[in-house]
């Protein structure tokens, strides 16, 4: 492939990310309230084909525009998928961690929305790629999984961020929720930069990051628009699971008399908790 | 107290909880109770300690001291604490294909048992990669490879006859 | 091309450190992600909240 091509496919790739990125929070401020009167079809479908095309763009890069690893030979391919899976997750509970603490200092519904959001697809994220390293570690080490410090912390994270999601189900008093979810969310967190730093700071079985420098630019280009798609469907992601959970939040807290009349009753579900 | 503030001191209270527990952690010296493997120096030098109970040995593949007999399933190696001449090395035993990847000079992890007879009996062999991604190079590289696999070629049918 | 076939055969010995093959390795890890992805879209608009009836559109 010519080097316009990889420079159209590497600042093409990163360009759409970014737009996408930036519509996913207008529309998370315009679209995604309740009350929101905005047409977002357009763009939404604009967002999902880009998500469809660069994911396909990558895939192909990936499986097969990529050459072999000198040592790994094509096993390694799911470096495309394991790596930019990570990368979401990691980037999506730092949000988490943000929207906890922004809670605590100034209480606001759309954080406490948006931390929900968060933590259920970091967890998908984190989760699906934590079995693709597995399924990577079976014929590169020999074997699925080690108590090593970086699968071990990792597995932890996804505990407690599992914790975190239960026990906003089980609160149902959605101002004792916010608050504790709050609390578990930055103490979950703690781990998190020990997943990153565990490879540098033990003895593991898991290799340290890898670096422009330890990568080749084909590989690392294959990498990159993997990435920059995993970054589009997470911004989809997460502006419609906030959707959702601005709907369920103004369905719990709002009082009835803050609604149209005949608003409260075609809402799902918790009625009882209305009042 | 207004909940607005109690909110306030709950934050403070959880982020000093949570980075007390990561300070203790990274600074906390944990590496050294909590040793995924030893090297082979560091188990040597537990002398009669390191007999018995299983333990992880991890180091780099001695070159040349791969013994593999197919029939057998027997695989025999050297695992060193680094490349240096004078390096501590461990004689180990496995009774497993080891991965494809095994070679000599990569890095392994074994999980096993050690004894007076100082070999060490590994029930689980794994691999390391480092966290290099190369295509292999075409003319040279493919050239060197032949070389290494004909040096290869010698020296297992030599270990055959044995 | 004899050479490459060659080569092929011996890598696949003990010791040669190059691993041969494994795309059902590679098949289960992006068929993984891609049914992770699509399941989670799906479970998405399934939940979709379900507009008040003074919204006139939908």
């Amino acid at each position: 492939m010519s080097g316009l091509m990889n420079a159209v496919l590497q600042y093409g790739s990163a360009a759409a990310a970014l737009v996408v990125v930036g519509l996913g929070i207008r529309l998370g401020r315009k679209w995604a309230p309740v009350d929101s009167q905005m047409d977002a079809r357009p763009m939404l479908v604009g967002m999902s084909v880009a998500a469809l095309v660069l994911l396909a763009v990558g895939g192909w890069l990936g499986l097969v525009w990529s050459p072999q690893d000198r040592e790994m030979g094509d096993v390694y391919r799911i470096i495309y998928v394991h790596v930019p899976a990570m990368w979401m997750a990691m980037l999506t509970l730092v949000l988490n961690f943000a929207c906890c603490v922004s809670y605590l200092l100034k209480a606001n519904w759309k954080t406490d929305a948006l931390a929900e959001a968060s933590a259920e697809v970091g967890l998908l994220f984190g989760g699906f790629g934590l079995v693709l390293g597995a399924i990577w570690g079976r014929p590169t080490w020999g074997v699925y999984w080690d108590w090593d410090p970086r699968l071990t912390a990792m597995a932890i994270m996804l505990v407690t961020y599992t914790a975190y999601m239960a026990l906003r189900r089980f609160v149902e008093d959605p101002d004792k929720r916010a608050v504790w979810s709050s609390v578990v969310g930055i103490i979950s967190f703690a781990n998190l930069p020990i997943v990153w730093f565990s490879v540098k700071w033990w003895r593991s079985l898991h290799q340290v990051q890898s670096t422009p420098k330890t990568v080749d630019p084909e590989m690392a280009l294959s990498l990159r628009v993997n990435a920059w798609a995993f970054l589009i469907l997470l911004t989809l992601f997460l502006l419609h699971r906030y959707r959702i959970a601005l709907a369920t939040r103004e369905a719990e807290v709002a009082l009835p008399d803050a609604l149209p009349p005949d608003a409260p009753a075609s809402r799902d579900g918790n009625s009882t908790e209305v009042a | 107290m207004t909940q607005q503030t109690r909110n306030r001191v709950i934050a403070v209270v959880a982020l000093l909880v949570a980075g007390a527990g990561l300070a203790f952690v990274a600074f906390g010296n944990l590496g050294e109770n909590l040793v995924y493997y030893w090297r082979p120096s560091e188990m040597l030098a537990q002398g009669e300690r390191a007999y018995g109970p299983t333990i992880r040995l991890g180091g780099q593949v001695q070159p040349g001291s791969i013994q593999w007999n197919e029939e057998h399933t027997a695989l025999h190696f050297r695992v060193m604490d680094s490349e240096a001449p004078d390096a501590a090395s461990v004689l180990v035993r496995a009774t497993e294909t080891p991965p494809q990847m095994f070679r000599e000079r990569i890095g392994v992890v074994v999980e096993g048992t050690f004894d007076q007879s100082q070999v060490f009996a590994s029930n689980r062999l794994m691999v390391n990669h480092s966290n290099e991604y190369r295509a292999p190079k075409t003319d040279e590289d493919v050239k060197k490879m032949f070389e290494e696999m004909q040096k290869q070629d010698a020296t297992t049918a030599a270990v055959g006859k044995k | 091309m004899s050479t490459v076939l060659e080569t092929t055969t011996l890598l696949a010995q003990v010791g040669m450190g190059r691993i041969q093959g494994g795309w059902e390795y590679i098949w289960a890890a992006y068929g993984i992600a891609w049914a992770s992805l699509s399941l989670y879209a799906l479970s998405l608009w399934i939940r979709r909240p379900i507009k008040a009836s003074r919204d006139t559109k939908e």
